[in-house]
């Protein structure tokens, strides 16, 4: 475990379905975290129930990050976020473009697409936020910044993302955002150190916008989070 | 048809009395809306505001149902409720005045708050001399009430402070007796307990002496005849609406909930909740995770692979120490079972339910409940809270964390504080009376006062030694100020431990009727702890100390998530260390006493930027 050896590579324990057609995205993430020098743990093969469970249960606590793909609102990845959340590990979320929207439980959470068009474009922008996310995921600690500081940072995020791409989006009302956020942040896909990255703005935008678990939706916001990450 | 509001305010009240607040509170609203010169709607929105607690509310409608009509002796009186209730007596005396003085001396309620009031001011002798034919004429009232079966348990609470103001404590007793019995929610019980405290402020030492003993009364009488009447609650996970089943049939699901999980839970002695749908606008998120923590049982209906309902189950699981049945369509392919537990299959197609699934359900609910059964293997796998049969450590392992760009370090220490040695300072969790544990309590200031004691050859207590000199040292002082680190000498724990002083630190507080809690700021706990170790003229050994053992301070006491505690005390060493660095201090040890606090402790430790990687070690302490 990295924690207790500093010279160990960060664990990435990722959730995927184990269905047939995820073959490639799974290629792709190995690829990608390995090309990241991070250890990846994932299930390899099917296994029974009990072995699922205690694999599972075992590894959750033995990993750094968690990369999680609900795509096609997978049930099973879904149970394996909800006991990832207990532990409070930093987290990402990623998603099929095929799909419509994010589960209704994850709303106000941030992710990131992928298409198996552009898989060389995902697997660099999963490097990109992978690499942000280790750097600081061991400072979630103190008492976190002031909600409110957050809202306003959120809204002066969108008012920016309107002006600059002519797309308006609707935001919900302080108390919202500050659930969405809190809900957010409590597993994992917002860390308050993080508030001024990429994957920061992210949260906070997917936290404001009231429609951001619509793949559309995010994907605009991710778009242009890059794009002015790398400006 | 428009019906009468007076006949619906009657159905209203009813609901009042019965403590359905929240039930009454829309209704009123509407009616308020619809009749807004009716003054007993708003008298009635002003008792649900005040029993909801916001007397701020409560005051504004009660004040207006005054403006509509001043005659109304409930009106005054609950208004004197709000202001009792916010300790503004002066207003509060006033109103109970005026309701005794519109109701002829009449009405109970006013005398009886209005004395209490009075009883603060100065003796009471006058008062019950001006108001004794009231009195007995208010016991007569109680006596009917009681004997009929009216107003419950009010007229014999009434009944029990009419004899405690009359100095008869064997009937005040009896009636205390038979009023927590037919009691039926925790916030009856709570409103009495609070008249009697105000009682126990009184200037009447007969009066603050018998309110006192009722007070302990109700207290023993709560956990005697109360706890199995408050009813625990139940979340059902559960799909929304229609879907279809793996057979590809419709299931209508919030059918399925009013007609067969709904009455098979509230059947069971519990409340049934269902959060509802997930609203895109996230609030929804707040009240469905509190749900989640808090419930005493949840269901989960895994009847289709809904991913809300998974994602829910598996924080539960995680989570959660208490029963959790999984239930499912007997439709349906489950795709895995949840460990050891066996899903009860339902059968719904005759929209009527299943016997044998309701038996199934209420049996797992009653014996998860009576056991305290932890049924969730991921919860004993994480272990990431308490349950009620942690795992204790065996080994006195110890992992030391390096604070970094300092000489000091942190260091976790699990298992029996016995097997502990050569600690300098053991701190001692205390509450604010600094009343040590008795020796067979399960708390480290029982092992303390114990092992600190001198014994008999045949290993009884021969001299309190620890106990002894904190009393001294308290004197007279009944307590301290919350956060107050107090040390004294290790008595016999120097000899076998190598324990060089205790220090007992003032980290939870009491409370009648609510037991015990952390003190905000617990922090300042270990700060203050930390800066007496390096204070030679308060701890009495100059600067010989430099290591420390802190126990998770408060966390017995934390109902739900006590993590943000934890870090509140990890961060105050660390930045106490980090700040102090000619302390003598070296290591600041924390007890992990179990495997589900090792973790806890573990991931928070982790959680901090400031310490390095942990090097484990599997020996006694050295310095």
């Amino acid at each position: 475990m990295i924690s207790d050896h500093p010279a160990a590579p960060i664990r990435v324990l990722a959730l995927m379905p184990m269905l047939a057609g995820y073959e490639a995205i799974r290629e792709t993430v190995a690829a990608t975290v390995e090309s990241a020098n991070f250890e990846l743990v994932w299930l390899q093969d099917l296994l029974e129930d009990w072995e699922w469970l205690d694999w599972l249960y075992a590894t959750i606590r033995q990993c750094d990050l968690v990369l999680a793909n609900p795509s096609k609102h997978n049930a099973f990845v879904m149970y394996e976020l909800g006991v990832a959340r207990a532990d409070a590990r930093p987290t990402l979320i990623m998603l099929d473009r095929g799909d419509s929207q994010l589960s209704g439980s994850l709303d106000g959470s941030p992710f990131r697409l992928y298409s198996s068009a552009e898989f060389d474009v995902f697997s660099r922008r999963l490097q990109a936020d992978l690499s942000v996310l280790a750097r600081v995921a061991f400072s979630q600690a103190g008492a976190g910044p002031d909600p409110g500081q957050h809202y306003r940072s959120a809204l002066r995020l969108l008012q920016c993302f309107g002006d600059e791409t002519g797309r308006s989006f609707e935001g919900v009302n302080e108390d919202a955002f500050t659930a969405r956020l809190s809900h957010s942040r409590s597993h994992g896909t917002f860390i308050p150190s993080l508030a001024d990255t990429s994957l920061g703005e992210a949260a906070l935008l997917a936290a404001l916008i009231r429609s951001s678990r619509m793949v559309d939706t995010m994907s605009a916001i991710r778009d242009w989070v890059d794009l002015r990450a790398q400006t | 048809m428009k019906v009468d509001p007076n006949t619906q305010l009657a159905l209203i009240e009813a609901w009042i009395a019965k403590g359905q607040f929240e039930k009454a509170l829309k209704p009123l609203q509407e009616l308020a809306l619809a009749n807004p010169k009716n003054a007993r709607v708003w008298k009635d929105l002003g008792v649900v505001k005040l029993k909801q607690g916001n007397n701020e509310e409560a005051e504004t409608h009660l004040l207006h149902s005054l403006d509509l009509d001043e005659t109304d002796v409930d009106a005054h009186c609950s208004l004197g409720g709000v202001y009792l209730s916010s300790r503004e007596f002066g207003k509060a005396t006033a109103c109970f005045e005026r309701g005794l003085e519109l109701s002829g001396n009449k009405s109970t309620y006013a005398l009886l708050n209005y004395l209490v009031l009075s009883g603060r001011e100065g003796p009471l002798d006058a008062s019950l001399r001006r108001f004794g034919d009231a009195l007995d004429a208010g016991e007569v009232r109680c006596r009917e009430d009681i004997d009929a079966g009216r107003n419950l348990p009010w007229s014999c609470f009434d009944l029990a402070q009419i004899h405690l103001l009359r100095d008869e404590m064997e009937p005040c007793r009896q009636a205390i007796t038979q009023a927590v019995r037919l009691a039926n929610a925790t916030w009856q019980l709570n409103s009495a307990t609070y008249v009697y405290s105000l009682l126990a402020e009184s200037c009447d030492d007969e009066i603050r002496k018998g309110a006192v003993e009722v007070l302990e009364l109700i207290e023993t009488l709560k956990s005697e005849y109360f706890a199995e009447l408050d009813k625990k609650r139940c979340f059902v996970i559960m799909p929304f609406g229609k879907k279809f089943d793996a057979a590809d049939i419709e299931v209508n699901f919030d059918e399925v909930y009013e007609k067969f999980i709904k009455p098979t839970v509230e059947g069971a002695g519990l409340n049934c909740i269902r959060c509802d749908k997930v609203d895109e606008a996230g609030n929804i998120h707040k009240r469905m995770f509190q749900l989640i923590w808090d419930a005493d049982v949840a269901i989960a209906d895994v009847s289709i692979p809904n991913p809300n309902v998974f994602y829910e189950l598996g924080i539960r699981h995680a989570l959660r120490k208490a029963v959790t049945i999984i239930i499912r369509n007997k439709n349906a392919t489950l795709p895995f079972n949840i460990v050891n537990m066996n899903a009860v299959e339902y059968d719904f197609t005759g929209k009527k339910g299943d016997d044998e699934a309701r038996t199934r359900i209420h049996n797992a609910i009653s014996t998860g409940i009576r056991e305290g059964r932890s049924d969730s293997h991921v919860n004993e796998t994480l272990g990431l809270r308490i349950s009620d049969r942690p795992r204790v450590i065996g080994s006195c392992d110890i992992y030391s964390y390096a604070i970094k760009a300092t000489k000091k370090s942190l260091a976790l220490i699990t298992g029996d504080l016995r097997n502990v040695r050569a600690i300098d300072v053991w701190v001692n969790s205390e509450n604010t009376n600094m009343q040590m544990a008795r020796y067979y309590d399960f708390a480290v200031s029982s092992v303390i006062r114990f092992e600190g004691a001198r014994k008999t050859r045949t290993g009884h207590v021969a001299e309190d030694l620890i106990q002894l000199e904190l009393g001294e040292i308290m004197g007279s002082e009944r307590s301290v100020v919350e956060a107050e680190v107090i040390a004294t000498g290790p008595g016999e724990l120097n000899k076998k431990y190598g324990v060089k002083a205790i220090f007992h630190a003032a980290a939870v507080r009491g409370s009648v009727g609510e037991g015990y809690e952390p003190i905000p700021g617990i922090q300042r706990c270990v700060t203050n702890a930390l800066a007496l170790m390096d204070d030679p003229e308060r701890n009495g050994l100059g600067t010989r100390l430099s290591s420390i053992l802190f126990p998770l301070l408060g966390i017995a006491f934390v109902r739900g998530d006590f993590r943000p505690l934890l870090e509140r005390e990890v961060e105050a060493a660390i930045e106490y260390l980090a700040e102090n660095p000619a302390s003598n201090v070296e290591t600041v040890y924390f007890l992990a006493w179990s495997e589900q606090e090792l973790a806890l402790c573990q991931s928070v430790f982790r959680s901090f930027e400031r310490l390095g990687a942990p090097i484990q070690t599997n020996s006694k302490p050295r310095k």
